[in-house]
């Protein structure tokens, strides 16, 4: 009787039980007044309107959730210096790099024993420069790979080029642009804020405000541009605010950062 | 985007979408809170405390877990810490209860029925108030308890009998 009273309140009854709990109840009128009383009781347990938590628990998660993806991206960006690391050794181009570094720094040492007038400091600017080419070449090859984790790893390699040329800015742009994986994209975003100082990262940021459609990628491009504080960007964030397809945590994000770079 | 597909990018890391979660979930916790008297600046703590849970512990979810059981799971296990953090004994707290109720609803009927629920064991008032008030099925409410749908019923039955009683003395 309990199992069928209680199935009847969530209305879950089949043709056969509610047969077995009708035949019960109009054998025993005592029950039968019983079950009225509670059905009537049960409905009358209305339920109160809800309220609406205040501000303060908005404001709260919205911290907290920050601070949880700060220590993530500290967590991912190690796990991908350590893959890295391991994929430096291991990649044929770079062992290729390797082999030139050391040709060239045996042709230094050479040089250098051989021509005690040679300018030491400038050869080995040259020799970091060559380096530094040789890391551009590998990630620009790399950024073309089918694979998604390893055009990540390309665009990681931009932490270590420290004064990129054109042809690896244009390249991350056009990752950000157009890659058909959203966490390279965020990647290409998030190396091309590295670059903050050169204009044309920063147009290329502004600029993708509006063509992205992830909520995620358009969250994490806000931040970069918040924090690089060109107010250029504020007009872009104010048509996200305007749009009626922008989601609800973007707009959030986008209002605070307009608030931030309106200051 | 189900809730579930949604638990699992945070759980594979895209954090981003626990806000999703949080716009779907924050009322309900809130009062699901206030409903078992809890007062608002407490209910607000405790349904963060919810969040900071699922986003910590996101590793924790599994396919197949119904992510509003989970949820769910999570917000009683808090309730009954902060129970057993501010007082061994949960009748204790009855007297903070019905002021804070007071202070939340003004439904004379809906606080006579609580006041009456709150007489009762707890696994009845449990029962009753995830049924009612939540809206939770049987089947959602025995995997939060982790009891059988059998012995959801047969508390649901036993529980509105006695409340009943409860109700009629206090009128």
């Amino acid at each position: 009787m309990e199992q069928l009273f209680a199935d009847y309140l969530e209305d879950k009854l089949n043709a056969k039980q509610r047969q077995e709990l009708e035949t019960l109840l109009s054998d025993d009128e005592a029950l039968r007044d019983e079950f009225e009383d509670l059905k009537a009781f049960y409905a009358d347990m209305n339920k109160p309107a809800e309220l609406d938590p205040t501000a303060t628990l908005d404001l709260g998660f919205y911290m907290m959730l920050e601070k949880e993806k700060g220590a993530e991206q500290k967590k991912r960006k190690k796990e991908q210096k350590g893959a890295m690391r391991v994929s430096w050794i291991n990649s044929p181009i770079l062992k290729y790099a390797a082999g030139i570094v050391l040709l060239l720094g045996i042709f230094w040492i050479g040089r250098k024993t051989s021509d005690k007038d040679l300018n030491d400091l400038s050869e080995i600017a040259k020799i970091k420069n060559d380096v530094e080419e040789t890391k551009q070449l590998v990630m620009l090859s790399m950024l073309k790979r089918e694979s998604a984790s390893e055009r990540i790893q390309a665009v990681n390699y931009c932490y270590d080029i420290n004064k990129p040329d054109d042809e690896v800015l244009k390249a991350l742009i056009k990752t950000l642009n157009t890659d058909e994986n959203i966490n390279v994209r965020t990647s290409a975003a998030e190396a091309l804020s590295h670059f903050g100082d050169e204009k044309i990262a920063r147009d290329a940021l502004i600029q993708t405000l509006l063509t992205q459609k992830e909520p995620t990628l358009q969250i994490t491009v806000i931040d970069i541009l918040a924090n690089l504080g060109d107010k250029r960007a504020v007009k872009p964030m104010q048509k996200l605010l305007q749009n009626t397809d922008t989601e609800e945590v973007v707009k959030r994000k986008a209002m605070e950062s307009v608030k931030v770079l309106s200051l | 985007m189900t809730d579930e597909a949604a638990m699992q990018l945070v759980a594979s890391g895209d954090l981003d979408k626990a806000a999703i979660l949080y716009e779907r979930y924050k009322r309900p916790l809130y009062n699901f809170y206030l409903r078992f008297g809890v007062e608002r600046d407490s209910s607000q703590d405790l349904t963060q405390q919810v969040f900071y849970r699922i986003i910590h512990y996101r590793n924790s979810f599994r396919d197949g877990y119904e992510f509003r059981t989970w949820i769910y799971r999570i917000a009683r296990n808090i309730y009954h810490d902060f129970l057993k953090e501010h007082s061994h004994n949960h009748k204790d707290l009855h007297e903070n209860i019905e002021v804070a109720e007071e202070e939340n609803y003004d439904d004379e009927q809906y606080l006579l029925i609580q006041k009456a629920l709150k007489k009762l064991p707890q696994e009845y008032q449990e029962v009753l108030t995830m049924s009612r008030y939540d809206e939770l099925k049987y089947e959602e409410i025995a995997d939060i308890l982790n009891i059988s749908v059998s012995l959801v019923k047969v508390r649901v039955h036993r529980g509105l009998k006695q409340l009943k009683e409860e109700y009629l003395k206090l009128n």
